[in-house]
This record gives structure tokens, sequence and C-alpha cells, in this order.
């Protein structure tokens, strides 16, 4: 092993070996195990970054740690892709990681499983980063399982919450829709390519048939779409929120649900063939950046506003891949993640001044309290808004600019009254719960949170401020595209760009939409110009629709849920009672009540096991009949 | 008449024959020591006997390992030992192994007399072996025979407990009407080829199949004759495999056995059917008498499908293992459809990691079934994991296994023999087993839940996080043989999902030794 | 002969009903050593002349008298009627009559070859019965055989841990 293939591996490592102490050990270390955590991840940052520069000043390289699965023609290995893709990927992760790790060690302080969630939170980088660079799509797919697992843990951390247990079952449920179909996908890929590996897969993408390819795009998409909380398998995003808060940050801002993007630019050969699969992804990003953000003007968890914001930004990441523009999507993608990850650690630290307060309509005036926490939140309010000089100006209007220059004129309308409709949204919340009148109670102190957690906060906010730069010049000259576009480059250019409307134009037209919404938050809330609940009324069942999430939860559970506790509870009666615990009640109940008086356990029981063994005899030998 | 023998059947060498039957024979000599003991009272009280099984296991596993690389046919090709039986001897060996650890505390607990428990254990590792290895129709009876009256034995063996008595007589009475299948079917065949030796049969039936013109046509009668006596056969078979229609003894013999005794069935007997089942398989359902796969293509589906259901419906985690074992063999049976030389080795693979995962989940039952909670039904297991944390980490892996969850043994596994079927082009069986598993999960999962997520509604929830005392590995009265059963299990379901390479190596190289027969 | 054959397999087969439709354990018991007598017939039919002393000898001698022994010994007069299922009857019996039709259908199709084994009455005949016996259980099947020993000795001690009260 050379130097790079070392760094590559240590990356990881460190993680695990994290897991592995804190999870042993973890009650010998006590506090300590926070702060050994963090360093762990923050080794690992400062290794990615090493990292970063061989790879950004010579080329990316591939690397096998040990052979995994040799059996026949079928060759997996545990091996590493690095690439600028990749590299671009584990810098941020693993960054955002121990910002979010050193800020927990105040957050999760005095939790009775502080070493546990330090465990699991290390176990999850882990496996995050190995999803990152592994080279195949079994090691993909096993990385994908487990990302997913410790999100679920992590969701479901305090556990003696009941809502915090179900999320983390409805985030686990959901998530297996989504990854059945990219299960599938999987074995269809390898059905066609009969391997597995990522460079022999997408050689041989040219030569295959359209139509496979779109399937295969598509079933993966479906994988996407559960991890990255896109409609219609959203729902299980927002009650995630029942977990940590610094976990939010982590997992369902900045990393684990872009996993989806990732992959999707990690298979961007895969995709840019199918223009058809390409398409689906643009409607369905487009659809849920509009529909998350309409849920989110009405809503009064302050947690859950911030997460409605990610299922919609996820949306435009997903129009941005959608047109082929990935290097936009992968832009938005980091942006995004540096400052989402601030609106959840401000979010989590407003939560933390308040005693775990998250109702707008019992805050307000917070921002004499707590001064840190507002300045921070309001840079990545600015942000998520795209007005200039935030990262989010840059990104997103690189995306809406690709939008509207490839011609997709509606989507990119859906998006700029999206983003208008953000802007709205993330400042109603600033206004409602920093400046307006203080709804809180008189006896609830205040405070500001300690140093270890707002250094994060500010950490991340000069980041979130700043990152925006490398954006610039803009379009295709800017230095983040010429960077990364060297990875894109066997795309098949399956959009072209038919317009050239000048960018200043497209710019200032998302910076209005921006400046609109914060305006109109301003006028509702701050001035009171107009009454909220004048609104309210004149647009009621708007209103209706919005703050009750359009009926998602309540459709699936119409659709789905009530069926299937109709169809198990009559499984239960039949099955169950009458033939599995026939143990108890007597056998012969199963095919007529009226025997179930006789309680001659051991004949009804047996005869019926002899006739269903008969009738499998019978069965078997009629196929003689009928092949 | 003395000259007409040797004339048809050859000659063997007595060395030969014996050497091909060591392993077994090393098992039923420590039986019969172990057997022994109970004439001296004093020596019958003490451990000599959970000893002496564990060192004769070690003793017929050393000499299998010495043994390996021959290829030997013993007593007139009644049985055979070639790399096929060394790996499965080896299954067989370790799931024994296993549950003669997890057997002290449970036979201490319940006060069962026990050198004669480690004994018919020995017996029926031997039998299982014997089925394994057999080459001939009337040796596969016999030791099919052998092992289900020793499984019926200990599945009875909890004496004066209703459940087990009545678990061992259901048991009984359908093994034997099975067995009646099996042993009809087997007369069907030798009607129809005039042959017991399998190997004879296989040559029998490829010279028919594609002798003189090349064309698969069998003739007229002999067909029918055939096709008849391997349904029934299978019918037999499937029975041990616990397949669908078949099955109806698992969920009671389960529930009602001694656990280690479960685990002794789901693993041992298990495999020792499904190895069987596979050389029958290879040597002749593989020929094209008429097309078995379909009718193996409809019971694993059916198996998996009411598995998972009755699972899922199940409140009992020994009830809902024992379902989960039904689904698992749906699976499993998988891998024979792929077939060709990856399926058979990916079923070999499921097998060895099914050991490992099965036998785990049923050491820890165990643990809790000695612990102080009430019953084994899943809401009682409520926040067990604060009280016993390694255990319950332990539990929570084997699950995850069974699940198919990556990073364990039981996801390469299920790769290894669903990729086999997707290369054979069972496309729509992989699509019903991927939905299937992913159903699946949803059980294994909850009992996951229930051991770290206690809800406070729960009545009786054994104890609250962070309230539990016993943080140590060992508790109360589990024994150190348990503990080192569940290491096993944990070390090798986890190296199997993280470094299978030796693993498929070696099942590779047995089921090559399988296909070259 | 046929007319023998078919003579004795009538006879097995009605006794095996009575067997089980009897309701008094004893009937059933004798009905049982009318079939073993038939099974026997079956093999003089075959020449196995010692088989058949043996069947009887073992079978119908020595542990259908234990059988009932034992019967009379827990002074069983009468079985309580076990409550059947009607549906469960009327499916089992279309179920057994699917599969002897199956059976049936099976057979009749095959029977265009006979296939025969080396074993033809005149072999045997030359051999004699029991040495041909002798010979396969001592030297192809010597393997089987034992394990039969080995079976029937660990179903001794099964029974034997069954059966005693206080070990």
């Amino acid at each position: 092993m050379d130097f790079k293939t070392t760094i590559t591996w240590l990356i990881p490592l460190f993680p695990l070996a994290g897991w592995l102490l804190w999870g042993l050990f973890g009650r010998y270390l006590k506090g300590f195990s926070g702060y050994l955590a963090s360093a762990f991840i923050g080794i690992s940052f400062i290794l990615s970054v090493i990292l970063f520069f061989i790879v950004a000043y010579s080329h990316g390289f591939t690397d096998t740690l040990y052979p995994w699965v040799h059996a026949g023609t079928l060759k997996v290995g545990v091996s590493a892709v690095i690439d600028r893709l990749s590299v671009i990927m584990l810098v941020m992760v693993t960054g955002v990681s121990t910002l979010v790790h050193i800020y927990s060690i105040g957050y999760m302080q005095d939790d009775k499983g502080f070493s546990r969630y330090f465990s699991f939170l290390n176990l999850f980088v882990f496996s995050m980063i190995m999803l990152v660079i592994s080279n195949n799509v079994l090691l993909l797919y096993v990385f994908w399982e487990a990302v997913g697992f410790c999100s679920y843990i992590l969701i479901g951390f305090w556990y003696e919450k009941k809502s915090a247990s179900d999320a983390g079952k409805k985030a686990f449920i959901v998530n297996r829709v989504g990854d059945f179909g990219f299960a599938t996908g999987i074995f269809l890929l390898f059905m066609t390519t009969k391997t597995l590996n990522y460079e022999k897969i997408f050689a041989m993408v040219p030569t295959m048939p359209t139509l496979t390819v779109t399937v295969i795009a598509l079933l993966l998409f479906a994988g996407a779409v559960g991890k990255s909380a896109q409609f219609p398998l959203h729902v299980w995003l927002p009650d995630a929120m029942e977990g940590p808060t610094p976990v939010s940050a982590l997992i369902h801002a900045a990393t684990m649900v872009t996993a989806g993007v990732y992959m999707i630019a990690r298979f961007h050969v895969l995709f840019s063939y199918s223009p058809t699969a390409s398409e689906v992804v643009l409607i369905v990003g487009t659809f849920t950046a509009f529909f998350a953000a309409f849920i989110a003007l009405t809503q009064y968890d302050i947690k859950r506003i911030v997460a409605y914001s990610t299922v919609s930004q996820l949306g435009y990441m997903f129009m941005a891949v959608g047109i082929g523009s990935y290097t936009a999507g992968m832009f938005h993608l980091i942006s995004h993640a540096i400052f989402k990850g601030l609106l959840f650690l401000t979010a989590g630290s407003v939560m933390h001044g308040l005693s775990g307060e998250l109702d707008l309509r019992k805050m307000g005036g917070l921002y004499s309290k707590m001064k840190t926490t507002a300045i921070t939140f309001i840079v990545g309010g600015l942000a998520l808004s795209g007005i200039p000089p935030f990262s989010g100006f840059f990104s997103k209007d690189a995306i809406l600019a690709d939008v509207y220059n490839k011609g997709y004129y509606f989507a990119w309308a859906v998006g700029e009254v999206a983003a208008l409709m953000t802007a709205f949204y993330i400042f109603r919340l600033i206004f409602l719960a920093f400046f307006a009148e203080s709804k809180i109670d008189k006896g609830l102190h205040v405070h500001e949170s300690p140093k270890i957690m707002t250094i994060p906060m500010i950490i991340m906010a000069v980041l979130a401020s700043t990152i925006g730069f490398l954006g610039i010049p803009p379009l295709n000259h800017s230095v983040f595209y010429k960077f990364l576009h060297v990875d894109f480059q066997n795309a098949k250019n399956f959009a072209p760009i038919v317009n050239s409307m000048p960018w200043y134009v497209l710019s200032s037209i998302s910076v209005a939409a921006g400046l609109i919404g914060i305006y109109i938050a301003y006028l509702l809330y701050i001035k009171k110009a107009i009454d909220p609940e004048k609104i309210k009324n004149m647009f009621k069942p708007v209103y209706e629709l919005s703050y009750n999430k359009v009926y998602i939860d309540e459709i699936y559970d119409f659709l789905i849920v009530k069926p299937m506790l109709v169809f198990f509870g009559f499984l239960w009666k039949v099955v169950d009672i009458k033939i599995i615990d026939g143990a108890v009640n007597g056998i012969a109940g199963a095919f007529g009540n009226f025997s179930v008086k006789a309680r001659k356990i051991q004949n009804g029981m047996l005869m019926s096991y002899i006739l269903t063994l008969s009738i499998g005899v019978a069965a078997v030998l009629f196929y003689y009949f009928i092949r | 008449m003395h000259n007409i023998m040797p004339a048809i059947y050859g000659l063997n060498s007595l060395e030969k024959s014996m050497l091909s039957i060591i392993p077994e024979a090393v098992v039923i000599l420590f039986a019969f020591i172990v057997l022994f003991l109970t004439f001296f009272e004093k020596i019958a009280k003490s451990k000599n006997s959970y000893y002496l099984s564990l060192i004769g296991i070690a003793f017929s596993i050393l000499y299998v390992v010495m043994l390996s690389g021959r290829n030997l046919t013993g007593f007139y090709g009644s049985v055979v030992f070639n790399g096929y039986d060394v790996f499965l001897f080896i299954a067989i060996l370790l799931s024994g192994f296993l549950t003669v650890l997890v057997s002290k505390d449970y036979i201490e607990n319940f006060d069962l007399p026990y050198p004669e428990f480690y004994s018919i254990i020995l017996f029926g590792i031997s039998a299982m072996m014997f089925l394994v290895a057999s080459n001939n129709l009337i040796m596969v009876f016999i030791s099919l025979e052998f092992m289900s009256i020793c499984s019926y034995i200990l599945t009875g063996y909890i004496r004066g407990n209703a459940r087990s008595t009545e678990a061992a007589l259901k048991y009984l009475i359908l093994g034997t009407f099975a067995s009646a299948f099996l042993i009809f079917g087997s007369v069907f065949i030798y009607a129809a080829v005039g042959h017991l030796n399998l190997n004879s049969i296989h040559t029998y039936l490829e010279n028919i199949s594609y002798g003189n013109n090349g064309s698969a046509s069998i003739l007229s009668g002999m067909g029918e004759y055939l096709s008849i006596g391997l349904l029934l056969f299978m019918v037999g078979l499937a029975f041990k495999m616990s397949l669908f229609p078949f099955h109806a003894w698992t969920p009671d013999a389960y529930d009602g056995a001694p656990t280690p005794i479960t685990s002794f069935m789901a693993t041992g007997i298990k495999i020792a059917a499904f190895a069987v089942f596979l050389r029958i398989y290879v040597l002749i359902y593989n020929i094209n008498v008429i097309n078995f796969n379909d009718i193996l293509w409809v019971l694993a589906v059916l198996s998996m499908t009411f598995g998972n259901i009755a699972a899922i419906l199940s409140a009992n985690v020994k009830r809902l293992l024992a379902y989960s074992s039904i689904a698992q063999a749906g699976y499993i049976l998988i891998g024979i459809i792929g077939g060709g030389f990856y399926g058979y080795s990916g079923t070999l693979f499921y097998l060895f990691t099914y050991i490992f995962m099965t036998a785990g989940a049923f050491a820890v039952v165990i643990i809790f079934e000695n612990s102080d909670i009430a019953s084994l039904d899943i809401k009682n297991l409520s926040g067990i994991a604060y009280k016993y944390p390694f255990i319950s980490a332990a539990m929570a892996l084997f699950m995850l296994s069974l699940a198919g969850i990556p990073v364990t043994g039981g996801f390469m596994g299920k790769f290894y023999v669903f990729s086999a079927a997707v290369k054979s082009g069972y496309y729509w069986l992989v699509f019903i087993a991927l939905l299937n598993s992913a159903f699946a999960a949803y059980y294994y999962i909850k009992i996951i839940v229930k051991m770290y997520m206690p809800v406070k509604e729960d009545s009786n929830v054994s104890c609250i996080a962070g309230e539990g005392k016993n943080y140590g590995i060992v508790n109360g009265n589990i024994s150190e043989g348990i503990i080192l059963a569940v290491i096993i299990c944990l070390f090798f379901t986890l190296i199997m999902g993280v470094y299978p390479q030796i693993f498929i190596n070696f099942a590779n190289y047995s089921a090559a030794s399988l296909a070259s027969l | 002969m046929e007319a023998l054959f078919y003579i004795f397999a009538f006879i097995a087969i009605f006794s095996a009903l009575m067997v089980i439709s009897m309701k008094n354990p004893l009937t059933s018991a004798l009905y049982l050593v009318l079939c073993f007598f038939a099974l026997a017939g079956f093999y003089v039919l075959l020449d196995m002349q010692f088989l058949a002393v043996m069947q009887i000898l073992v079978y119908a001698g020595a542990i259908m008298v234990l059988v009932v022994l034992v019967i009379m010994l827990l002074n069983i007069s009468r079985l309580n009627a076990v409550k059947t299922d009607f549906h469960q009857k009327i499916i089992g019996i279309i179920i057994a009559i699917v599969l002897f039709g199956e059976i049936v259908i099976y057979t009749v199709n095959g029977m265009t070859k006979k296939p025969t084994g080396i074993f033809t009455h005149s072999v045997i005949n030359k051999i004699g019965n029991t040495q041909v016996i002798g010979n396969f259980l001592f030297t192809k099947y010597t393997l089987s055989f034992e394990i039969a020993s080995i079976l029937l000795f660990v179903a001794i001690i099964g029974a034997y841990l069954f059966a005693k009260k206080k070990l």
C-alpha cells in the first residue's frame, strides 16, 4: 500500500474503531467518549482533506482492500473509488460530522446514553464514508442499508418516547419500500451486465438497450426516493425529527439523505443514457421541491419546518441531476449540507435554550436572549432563501439557470415559486422565533447555549456565507464546475442547452423571488400589516391542506395501513387462532366453527396436519399430469 | 453360489470401507461411552458426559480434517466420503458442538437425565453424517430413520411436560407418515431402474437420456415409475426440510422440544436433509425425467410466503424462529433451483451461515429462558437489552443476519443464492424472494425493537434503561459454555459477512466434488 | 399364482382398513395380525419363505403379542369416540381418493414395460432364499444392517427413557 491508499483506508478505519471503542468501553470512558469520538472523526477529516489535495493535483484511483466474494465469474472486492466526486463528498461528510460531533458533546450532555450515542454516530460516519467510496454496487448496497440502519437506531434513540420509536419504525418501513426497488435494480443490473463493478457497468451501458437502462435506472431511483425522502416516500423524514437534533443535522440534512443524489451522480452514465428515467427524476424532484415547500408554509414545529425544507431542497438537487447538470446538483448538495446542517444545529440550540420547546407559537423575542444562535440562524436562513452572497444563492441559482437554459421552463417556474415560498417560510420562522413578541413561559430560564455548541455553529455560518464563492464565475466557468466536471465526461448529453439567457437576468429573478418571500413574511409577522389569521381564513382549504401535510399520512393510513391491519387481522383469526394456535383451541375449528368444542387436541391437530401433508402429496403428484 | 456374489459386487477393501466411516464411527463410539457412564451413578452425575461429548465431536472433526482431500467409497458403494462430505460433516459437527454447548444449562435448569441426552445427541449427529454420506437408497432411508428416531426421543425429552410429549408424538406420527412416502418412492425408483445405488441410477439414466441417439427420452413406462418415485421421494425429504405443505410438524415440534434440541433440529436436521437432497438432486433429479424445478419453485415460494406470514403473526420467540426456519428453507431451496456449480456452492454457503445465525439465536433464547423473564412471548423481551447488553446485542446481530441485512453472513448467503438463481434466469423467483425478505425483515426487527426500545405502556417491562445494574457479560446462572456458543456464532456470523472468501472457497471445493461425481 | 396375489392383496388392504376403523383396540390389533399374515403371503409368492417366516414370527408373533398384552394390561376396552370434523372427513376422503387415483394412473401407465431384477425364481431356487438374504446382509448392506441395529438400540433407550418414572 502506498501513501494514498493507506490514507484512503484510514479514513473509514477511525470511525469504525470509534464505534467499537465507545460501544464496548463507553461506560468506562464516561464523558470522554464524546471528545475522543470528535477527535477520531477530526482525524478522518484531516486525512480526507489530504486526500482531496492528492486527487486535485494528480488524478483519481481505485484500490481493493481485500477480495470480498470471489465465486465463479462473480468477483467483488472491498474496494474504493477515489475520484473528484468521492473526495468532495468525503471532505463534506467528515467535515460536517466533525462539527456535529463537537456540537453533540454539549447537546447530549447528561444524557444517559452518551457513549451509546457517539458509538452509533461513529458507526454512521463509517457507513457513510464507505457508501461514498465504494467501488461496486454490492458494497454500495451494503452501506446503503447500513446508513439506513444507523439512522433508524438514532431516530429511535430516545426510545422511551413512543413517538420516537414509532418514527424509527416508520423510517425503517418506508425505506424498505425504496430499498426493495433498489435491490431489484441491482439484481437486474447484475443480470444484464454480469458484473457489479462500476467501471465495467458504465463501460457496458452505451451498448445496452434503452428500455433495460430505463428500468434499472428507475428501480435505482426508487431507492433514492426512499433514502432522500422524495415524494411519495417523504413521509418518514419529518417524523425522523424525533431523534436528537444533531442527528437530524448530520444524517437527515447533510449526509444520508443526500446519498440518493450522490448515487445518481455516481451512476450518471446510466441515467444519462435513459432520458425517460432522467425525466422522471426531474418530475419527482420538481414536484417535491414545490410540494414540501408548500407544506412547510404553515407548520409550527421548527424542526419540522426545517425538515420539510430539506425535502424541498433535495427536490432541487434531483431537478439538477434529472436534467444532466450533475455538477450543479453536487454543488447544491455541498452548500445545502452546510447551511441546512447549520439550520438544524441552531434549531437544536433554540431547543436547548428553551428546554426542548419546538412550537413556534410559544417562542418569540429570542434575538435579545441568544444572539449567537439568532445571527447564525439568520445566516442559514439567508443561504436557504438564496440571497447573495450566501452559498444557497450560488448553488440554487446554478440549478435554476441550467433548468431554464435547457428549456424546461415549467420546472423553472415551479422552482422559482418554491424559492419564494422557501424564503417566506424560513423567515416566518425567524421572525416568529427571534423577533416577534415573546410568548415564552415566564418561568422558563432562556439561556444561550454553551461555547462547545456555538463554536461549530459559527464555523458553519462562516462556511455557509463563503462556500458559495466556489460558484463564481457563473455557470460553466465556475471553480466548482471546472473541478468536478472532469468526472462527468462520460455522461451522454441528452439535454443540450437551448437558451443562453444571461445569468444575471435569471439570478435577479431568483433574488427577487427570495426577497419577496422575505418581505411578505416581514409584512405578516413583524409589521403586522396584514393579519395572518385573515389570510388563513381567506384561503381556508389551501391552508388546511398545507397544515395537514396534504393528508399524505392519512391517505397512506387509509390505503395501506388499514387494509394491512384488516388483512393481518383476518390472517390472525384464520391462520393463527384456527390453525397455528390450534394446539390450544383444537384444529378442527379451521374447517368449521361447530367443532371448536372438541378439545381433543392431539387428534384434531394431527388429522389436519396429515391432511395438509396429503394434499401436498396429491398436488405434487398432480404436477405430472399438467406439466 | 459362492462365486456369484463377488462377481456381482467386486472386491472392496475393508480398510477403505472402514476409513470412509471413521468420522461417524468416532461419534458413535463416544455416544456409547457417554451412555455407559450411566452405569456409574457418581460419574453420571458429574459433568463428564458433557465434556466427553464435546471431545468426541472434536475428535470427529479432527478425523474429517485428516481425511479431507481423499475420495473414498466404502461398503460396496453404500457410503462415500469426498469433498462434499467434508464440508457438510464439519457443518453438522459444528451444529452438534453448539447444541452440546448450549445444552448444559438447559438440562440443569429442567433437571433432565443427562448422559443419555448427550448420548442421543451424538447418535443423532452420526445419523446425520451417515445420511449425508449415504450413496444408496437403502442407506438414505435407514439413516433418515435413525436420525428421526433420535429427534423424536429428544423432542419428548422433558418428561411430564405435556407440550414436549405432545410434540414428540405428533412428530413421530407425521414423521412416520412422511417416511412411508419416502420408502414408497424408493420402491418406484427401484422398480423403474433396477438400481439402488445413486451412482448406478445416475449412469443408468444418463445412458438412457443421452444414449444412443442423443435424444432426452425415457423408455415409456419407466418414465412414469421414475417420476412418481422421485416425486414421492422428494415429499419424504421435503418433510425433513420443512417445506411448505410438508411443514406441519415444524412449529409444534420446535415449540415443544427442549430449546437446545430445537436448535439442533433447526440446524442439524435441516442441513442433513438439504445435503442429501442436494446430492440426489444433482445425481438424479437433474436429469431430464420431468422438470422438477417447477415443483421446487412452487414449494420455495410457498414456504417463504407461508413462513413469513406465520412468523409475523406469532407472538412467541421460539415459534417465530420455527416459522422463520420454514421461510429460510425456502430461501435455501432457491440456491438448488438456481442450480449449476454456482447455485450448489451458494446453497452450501447459505447452509453454513444458517447454522450460526440460527444456533446463535436459539442459544440466546435458552439464556432468556433461564433468566427471570416470565415466558418467551415477544412482549416479555421488552427492555431486556439493558439487563443483558451483550446477549441482546448478539441476538440483534443474529436477527439482522436472518433478515439478510448487510455485513452479516445471512446477507452474503442470500446474495449468493439469489444471484445464482438470477444467473439461471429465475427472475420472478428472485423477485418474490426479495419481496419476501423485505417483508420478513419486519418481524426480525420487531424483536430488536422490543429488546432495545421498551415502551413505557408495556405492563411488564423487565427493566428500564439506565437502571440495569447487571452490566457483566456472564449473568446469574449462565454458564461459560453457552456464552462460548454465542461467541462462536457471533464470530462466524460476522466473519462470513465481512470476509466470506475462505468459506466461499470451502463451499466451492465441496460443490466441485459434488458436481464431478 | 396371480389369483393368490390378488387374494392376499385384498386381505391386506381390507384388514388395514379395519385396523383404522375399528373402535375396539383389541379388534384392531387382531386385524393387524391378519394384515401381517397377508404380507407374509406376498413373501411366499416371491419365493422368500425365510422372510415370510420371519415376518410371522417377529411381527405377528412377538410384536403383536406385546401389543395385545399392553392393551389388555391398560384395559382399554373402547376408544372414546373422537370428535372428527365432518368437513375434514370429507376433504380427507376426497384427498385419499385423489391420491389413490393418481397412483393407479401412474402405475397403469407404467405397465407397458415390466422391469425385472436379477433374482428371478430360478436364481433364488438355485442359491436358496436364506442364503441370498444372508449374502446381502453381510456384503452389500452390511453398513445398513449395522446402522439398523444401532437404530433399534437407540429406540430401546428412548422407550426406556419415556417409560421409566424416575431415573
